[in-house]
């Protein structure tokens, strides 16, 4: 009736109406939802066009230069600021002053303990993100984004990073090359690919330790193809060739294979390296001098800050946490009037001395010194003795030493100063800590030494504690060490300290490398 | 027989999938709060002087929407001439997928060592009741009530592999509990000859923390002036100390009328859930040279002034060791259960009489306070207040900032 119809009238309306809506959704719907994040760059436009992907590769050397620290990016682990002063910490050439450094300085670390935690956290973060780079500009490369010349040098340059990483985690990690059999042989385990899926978590997973010859062979690798890509030079803050052959000189030398490191070191005679005049000059000049080979770059607006920062950690005008100590200080090889006792601040309160390499206490800028052109010489005089050249080797112990000597005619050492060649080398190691006080050298030669056939280190050497020469005037030259300052004994290399040891949330997250903890 | 007093009774049921559109994940600390946890992204960073780009996350492709499956089943009805109404019903929910990250291993080197994942499974099940009736009616005066009440019970069915996950150093997300259950320390007691502190381990066995030796004994009930023999209290010693999520709560809300006054008070109550007083335990029992909280007078100081049983002697900068500072400890966790008069509010309406020779048709004045006071046992400012930062979420208390109480006052003008 009336109502059936008025029913079925608006019952048309009604259906057409809806589907003339339900059309123009459809239709709109692709436009509806906005993918782009607004506050973060996507992993492949991050490597779309070539100036993205040097925005990548120079991400790399913040990495290396600032990785997390307990979840903060502060404080440079690992080569910021961190690996230097955690060298010097486990070695006895400098003090720790407050509890700053103590826990390194004593050996008293444990798998929960902040620094060596994220020393293997840091770099192995800077690791993975070398990884994801090196992953990031192949497809660039392959996609046309890159040129052959450009892949190269970019993947040179974090090969670079990449085996300096790795090495530095060789020498608080793993046993020296020539110790064989101790602690099983662990190296290292080895990361080659970039993770990007979850997938390539899993089989990351089972990637276990190599054995240090093993990580030795891949540092090597990373160098060698490090010195063939990269073609760009004249840069202190980036990797160079010669940065990869004068890191070799020092692998080389960590693996006693001495003839190696004088064949490197031949190499970067026909760089443009050369001395400078007097000993401060790269440190004043530090982002451009003729001695650097490689440094990490730090600025006013970007650098470890007051918890990490060189200037901040060592100089007499900063935090003055840790401080030169007498052991170096008042040894007689460091003749009284060397330019180098310049390059040190005296404190009145304390009544020592500290380190005055890295001045900027306000802004953090100085940069980190990781490789020299004094180091390449210093190893090759030490490769040249011990393959029984000690005439090349004095030479070269000469020309570091004459430089910083206040009477070169007088003083400088000659082959009667030396009755056997055990006396020459001795000269050698005392000329490395006095030319690399406060860089970082520490460490890596008291590792490398422990079982040398002429002056073994044997392990960790006995330290001076703070408190016990706190303003009692312990510093001068010739002053003897008193047996009561040392108050850190020393530790046997087969004692656990000597490696540090992997830390716990790699104990509980990765069960293949808890079941290859280092030895107790 | 039933009609006279039951007016309306109806049964119902329901069953839904719902998606959920928000996938920002505040996450645990260190870490930033993600709105794109599937995708690889990179953010900028400088090294020295030079501008870069750096990996922030590793992205997911396999991830999805995370769904809810709810079911509910329920009755409801009015009753005595619809003076009484009610609602009963039994809801149950399911979270599947849920977008949780997985820690990885820190030598896999991944941005904050984790990534994003449809992890978990959480079960809600509730009872819900609710009455509401007018249980005064005159023609001056009236009161009607509302009354809610609500249990819950929440527990995590699956996580990835059946790992636990942790929020936070005082929670602990595991199959079986509670979703952010809190994890932590139990403690025993204080040792009366020394003034350490005692904690049980995993096994049962009680360990103490030497202050001289600064390193944790074995404590021996039968000798226990004997600190020979070395211990220890690692993270793994920890227990499941209670939940974070409160078993019931509710709300009641009572209206009162008298001529032309209105008031109204609205009570809420919530408890079966514990808070980590972080604030009391790291803040006001800190062992620097700073202020404190008056509990350190009851502190251990002879065997004769033993002091109040839970506060051991006191050794500067040894927070970590005696208060287990960082970490969930079992005198700091106390009971959330709370009674609060959430609101009262005021009003007089002025007569219709006054108004009719203003062109105004109603004027309301009232006078209204919120949070006006909390009945509880918890120690610190609040039961219900919530970390500022996204470092810690439910279940933590750490200088968390209180409900402020509110005076108002308003007038409603209607013209």
């Amino acid at each position: 009736m009336i109502l059936n119809k008025r029913y079925t009238k608006s019952s048309f309306t009604g259906w057409s109406l809806l589907i003339t809506v339900l059309l123009l959704f459809a239709a709109c719907e692709s436009n509806v939802l906005d993918m782009d994040p607004v506050n973060k760059i996507p992993s492949d436009v991050a490597y779309s066009t070539a100036e993205r992907c040097e925005l990548a590769v120079v991400g790399a050397y913040n990495a290396a230069q600032n990785s997390r620290y307990n979840g903060d990016y502060s404080r440079g682990y690992p080569f910021g600021a961190a690996s230097i002063e955690q060298s010097e910490m486990r070695g006895q050439d400098m003090i720790n002053v407050e509890s700053f450094f103590d826990i390194t300085y004593s050996g008293t670390y444990t798998a929960a303990s902040a620094n060596n935690m994220y020393m293997w956290e840091a770099s192995f973060e800077a690791i993975a993100r070398y990884n994801a780079v090196l992953h990031g500009i192949e497809q660039a490369f392959n996609n046309g984004v890159l040129t052959q010349t450009v892949y190269d040098q970019y993947r040179g340059e974090l090969y670079f990073l990449r085996a300096l990483t790795y090495h530095n985690l060789m020498i608080h990690f793993a046993l020296p090359y020539n110790i064989k059999g101790g602690n099983n042989d662990y190296g290292l385990p080895i990361y080659k690919e970039a993770i990007t899926s979850v997938e390539d978590t899993e089989a990351a997973l089972e990637i276990g330790r190599s054995t240090v010859e093993e990580t030795y062979k891949f540092i090597l690798e990373d160098l060698d193809n490090a010195e063939a890509f990269i073609t760009t030079n004249n840069t202190i803050i980036r990797a160079t060739a010669g940065a990869a052959i004068a890191l070799k000189t020092r692998v080389y030398l960590h693996m006693r294979d001495w003839e190696n490191v004088i064949a490197e070191a031949k190499k970067l005679e026909n760089y443009d390296y050369a001395l400078e005049a007097t000993p401060d000059i790269p440190f004043i000049n530090d982002d451009s001098n003729s001695e650097s080979i490689f440094s990490i770059s730090n600025s006013t607006t970007n650098n470890p800050g007051t918890n990490g920062s060189l200037a901040s950690m060592l100089s007499a005008d900063g935090r003055r946490l840790v401080m030169t100590s007498p052991i170096l200080y008042n040894s007689t090889m460091w003749l009284e009037d060397d330019k180098r006792r310049d390059m040190l601040k005296y404190y009145e309160t304390y009544q020592g001395y500290f380190s005055n390499k890295y001045t900027d206490v306000s802004t953090w800028s100085d940069n980190a010194p990781i490789i020299r052109y004094a180091e390449v010489i210093l190893n090759y005089a030490e490769a040249a003795l011990r393959s029984g050249d000690a005439s090349t080797a004095l030479h070269l112990l000469n020309q570091i030493r004459d430089r910083a000597l206040a009477n070169p005619a007088t003083q400088s050492y000659t082959s009667a100063d030396f009755a056997t060649n055990a006396d020459l080398l001795n000269a050698i190691l005392w000329e490395r800590r006095i030319e690399f006080n406060a860089e970082g050298r520490r460490w890596e030669d008291i590792h490398r030494l422990t079982l040398d056939d002429i002056f073994p280190s044997e392990g960790i050497p006995a330290k001076i504690t703070f408190s016990s020469i706190n303003a009692k005037g312990a510093f001068g030259y010739g002053l003897p060490i008193q047996e009561e300052w040392l108050g850190i004994p020393f530790y046997e290399y087969t004692n656990y300290r000597f490696l540090w040891p992997i830390p716990n949330n790699d104990l509980a997250t990765n069960p293949l490398l808890a079941s290859q903890q280092n030895r107790d | 027989m039933l009609n006279e007093w039951v007016n309306d009774f109806r049964f119902r049921a329901s069953y839904t999938t719902i998606g959920n559109s928000n996938i920002g994940y505040a996450s645990a600390k260190g870490t930033t709060n993600n709105d794109y946890p599937y995708m690889d992204t990179y953010d900028a960073v400088k090294y020295g002087d030079l501008t870069a780009s750096r990996w922030n996350n590793m992205g997911n492709n396999n991830l999805k929407w995370e769904t809810t499956e709810t079911f509910d089943l329920g009755i409801d009805g009015s009753l005595f001439n619809s003076r009484l109404n009610f609602e009963f019903a039994y809801w149950q929910k399911e979270s599947k997928d849920l977008v949780m990250q997985v820690l990885t291993s820190p030598a896999l080197g991944l941005p904050y060592n984790a990534y994003f994942a449809n992890v978990g499974k959480v079960k809600n099940s509730d009872i819900e009741l609710s009455l509401n009736g007018q249980i005064i009616s005159n023609k001056d005066f009236s009161w009607s009530a509302d009354l809610n009440f609500s249990t819950t019970s929440n527990t995590v069915k699956q996580l990835n592999n059946g790992n636990d996950i942790f929020p936070d150093t005082y929670t602990i997300v595991r199959e079986g509990e509670s979703f952010r259950s809190i994890y932590g320390y139990e403690f025993y007691g204080i040792n009366q000859t020394n003034g350490n502190p005692i904690w049980y381990k995993a096994d049962g066995t009680l360990v103490q923390y030497d202050i001289d030796k600064a390193g944790y004994v074995v404590y021996k009930e039968d000798n226990p002036s004997d600190t020979s023999e070395a211990s220890t209290l690692s993270t793994s010693d920890r227990k499941i100390l209670g939940n974070s999520i409160p078993k019931w709560y509710g709300g009641f809300n009572n209206t009162f009328t008298y001529k032309d006054f209105d008031l109204n008070l609205f009570f809420r109550f919530s408890g079966g859930n514990k808070v980590a007083n972080v604030t009391r335990q790291t803040g006001l029992l800190n062992m620097k040279f700073a202020n404190k909280g008056e509990e350190v007078l009851g502190r251990w100081q002879s065997p004769e002034n033993p002091g109040d049983g839970s506060t051991p002697k006191l050794a500067y900068n040894r927070a970590a060791g005696l208060f287990n500072d960082g970490y969930a400890d079992s005198r700091y966790v106390e009971n959330g259960s709370f009674l609060k008069l959430s609101n009262i509010t005021l009003g007089y309406t002025v007569p219709k009489q006054v108004l009719s020779k203003l062109d105004i048709s109603r004027i309301r004045v009232y006078m209204q306070v919120q949070n006006v006071f909390t009945i509880t046992g918890y120690k610190g400012l609040d039961p219900e207040s919530r970390s500022t930062t996204t470092d810690y979420g439910i279940g933590v208390d750490y200088n968390s900032i209180p409900q402020q109480r509110i005076f108002t006052f308003g007038a409603n003008v209607t013209f």
